[in-house]
């Protein structure tokens, strides 16, 4: 008896692989003493064992939804408030993440119902992220980017509002597709950079390698842009309606003023300013300051305000990389006659 | 899964993320709710672990036994959770870790069904922290190390235990009647 539980210790020990020499010995010889006890335990060992219950993958989401609001509302706040209280917030959140997979009839009229999912980074954070069929994008402050579930098939869509470096994996006969409010990008193997903030009135598609073809949404027209080129295309105010992007226009829009032109540059080795932001460099090239502002507001999660109207209009050539916002501001002051006063959250501009 | 915890934590990669919650959340909230009362606690606590680790993202890398470190945190979580600081895996709810054998494919196992009912109800008489212990190694994969850890138990008491499951399981498998499968092939 004392020796047939000496058996099982050491078929216990065998499992776990921690048998030492002298061990395997004494349970080869008691193995011979028990034949029986061997077939049963060797027929134990071709079952494998999963629990009654399980957790659907419909559930898994629904928590998943409930962490990142729940991340949110803790970063939210500046010290992170007690739990409970947190997650008495999430709830009610939690119905909103859920909802950002949800269903949305696919351009172009097709009828059937498509899953999205969709990632989010909030001001003041980048995040990189690799797509199911490999392609790698870098997602700017404030920017939400959705791909449809049946990705994996070679159905390569993604719907971008916000800015996004992307490196797309080549995939032959499966074109990578980017919608965003204006325009639809349709790309082969390649690197660009699009910034489409539905706020600031214009998408730019700048093309680092490869090729892209551009449509525009409201006239259909199409541009090939080569490497090295940008495309600026100008919202018009009027546009901007978001129902209009659920249901193809009904009223006649007014043709965007669009530009192609090439890319700027920076340095000696001409890199493309458009993928400075990738490299933590903030790079701003004649740019009136009121569309300056809004890009600190998103890169440093702050809000700007400028009270002097005038100067809205200034124009701004600067590079700098890394710097906290004080420093940043600094420069500002440095290039043109401006003030600036920065209390919690929030930056004065006079 | 290193490769993972390297996206999370350098990339702030969501999706990495959100695979690394797939693959782990189920095990997690059983674990979880062999602590606790009720499931619905049990996700919580799950959740809120995985909120830390996404706050705490760019820390993941330095973390070596990641699996322990998550399976601890959800036990600690899970402690503080119920006030009583204390740890009593024996108090759980006898079904909260009930486990169903099944078979990975009918023809590689010589064991009839009938022997199969029985070694099925065997698992869910075991004592339940044996069951719990039992189903960390079988199917969540944890070495006997990483379970001694994360239920703060000695590696013996660990071997102990699956002994005593092993034995009991075996002891109830009959072996006048294993082979309707094999016959049925030859």
């Amino acid at each position: 008896m004392e020796q047939e539980q000496r058996l099982w210790e050491l078929f216990s020990k065998e499992l776990s692989g921690r048998l030492s020499d002298q061990e395997q010995v004494e349970l080869d010889l008691l193995k011979a003493r028990f034949p029986e006890d061997v077939k049963r335990l060797e027929m134990l060992g071709t079952l494998s064992f999963r629990s009654r219950e399980s957790q659907s993958d419909e559930r898994k989401e629904e928590l998943l939804g409930r962490i990142f609001s729940s991340v949110e509302s803790s970063t939210a706040a500046e010290a992170p408030p007690k739990r409970r209280k947190v997650w008495l917030v999430a709830v009610p959140l939690a119905v909103a993440m859920v909802a950002g997979i949800w269903y949305w009839a696919a351009p172009g009229g097709e009828k059937a119902a498509r899953e999205w999912s969709t990632v989010q980074t909030r001001k003041g954070a980048k995040s990189t992220l690799t797509l199911p069929d490999g392609t790698v994008v870098t997602l700017n402050a404030g920017s939400t980017l959705s791909y449809a579930d049946d990705f994996k098939n070679g159905a390569r869509e993604v719907r971008l509002n916000g800015e996004g470096y992307f490196k797309v994996a080549p995939m032959a006969g499966h074109p990578f597709i980017v919608y965003t409010r204006a325009l639809d990008i349709k790309v082969l193997g390649t690197e660009f950079n699009i910034q489409a903030y539905e706020e600031e009135g214009k998408t730019e598609t700048t093309l680092f390698s490869g090729k892209v073809e551009v449509m525009l949404k409201n006239d259909g027209k199409r541009y090939m842009l080569q490497p090295r080129q940008k495309l600026e295309v100008l919202h018009m105010a009027a546009v901007r309606d978001t129902v209009a992007q659920a249901q193809p226009e009904k009223a006649v829009r007014p043709a965007p003023q669009v530009q192609l032109m090439a890319a700027e540059t920076e340095g000696q080795d001409s890199t493309l300013i458009a993928g400075a932001w990738v490299e933590n460099k903030f790079v701003f090239r004649d740019e009136p300051l009121e569309v300056l502002a809004r890009r600190l507001e998103r890169w440093y999660n702050v809000e700007v305000e400028i009270e002097n109207e005038q100067l809205k209009q200034a124009r701004f050539t600067g590079s700098v990389e890394n710097e906290p916002l004080p420093q940043i501001l600094e420069i500002l002051t440095a290039l043109k006659p401006i003030h600036y006063k920065i209390t919690a959250n929030k930056v004065t501009i006079y | 899964m290193q490769i993972l915890i390297d996206r999370i934590s350098q990339n702030s990669d969501q999706l990495a993320f959100r695979q690394l919650f797939m693959h782990y959340s189920e095990r997690l909230t059983f674990f979880a709710g062999a602590l606790l009362r009720s499931r619905e606690e049990a996700e919580e606590v799950v959740a809120d672990v995985f909120v830390k680790l996404w706050l705490q993202r760019e820390k993941l890398a330095e973390i070596h036994h990641f699996q322990t470190y998550l399976y601890t945190a959800v036990r600690n979580t899970a402690i503080n959770y119920r006030s009583k600081n204390r740890l009593v895996f024996d108090e759980l709810d006898p079904h909260s870790t009930a486990l169903t054998p099944y078979v990975i494919s009918p023809e590689e196992t010589l064991i009839s069904r009938e022997n199969l009912q029985q070694i099925e109800k065997a698992i869910n008489q075991l004592p339940v922290r044996c069951r719990l212990i039992f189903k960390l190694v079988k199917e969540d994969g944890l070495s006997y190390r990483e379970v001694a850890e994360v239920m703060d138990i000695s590696i013996n008491t660990v071997n102990a235990q699956i002994s005593i499951a092993l034995k009991k399981l075996s002891s109830v498998i009959d072996l006048k009647k294993p082979f309707s499968f094999s016959l049925a092939r030859k």
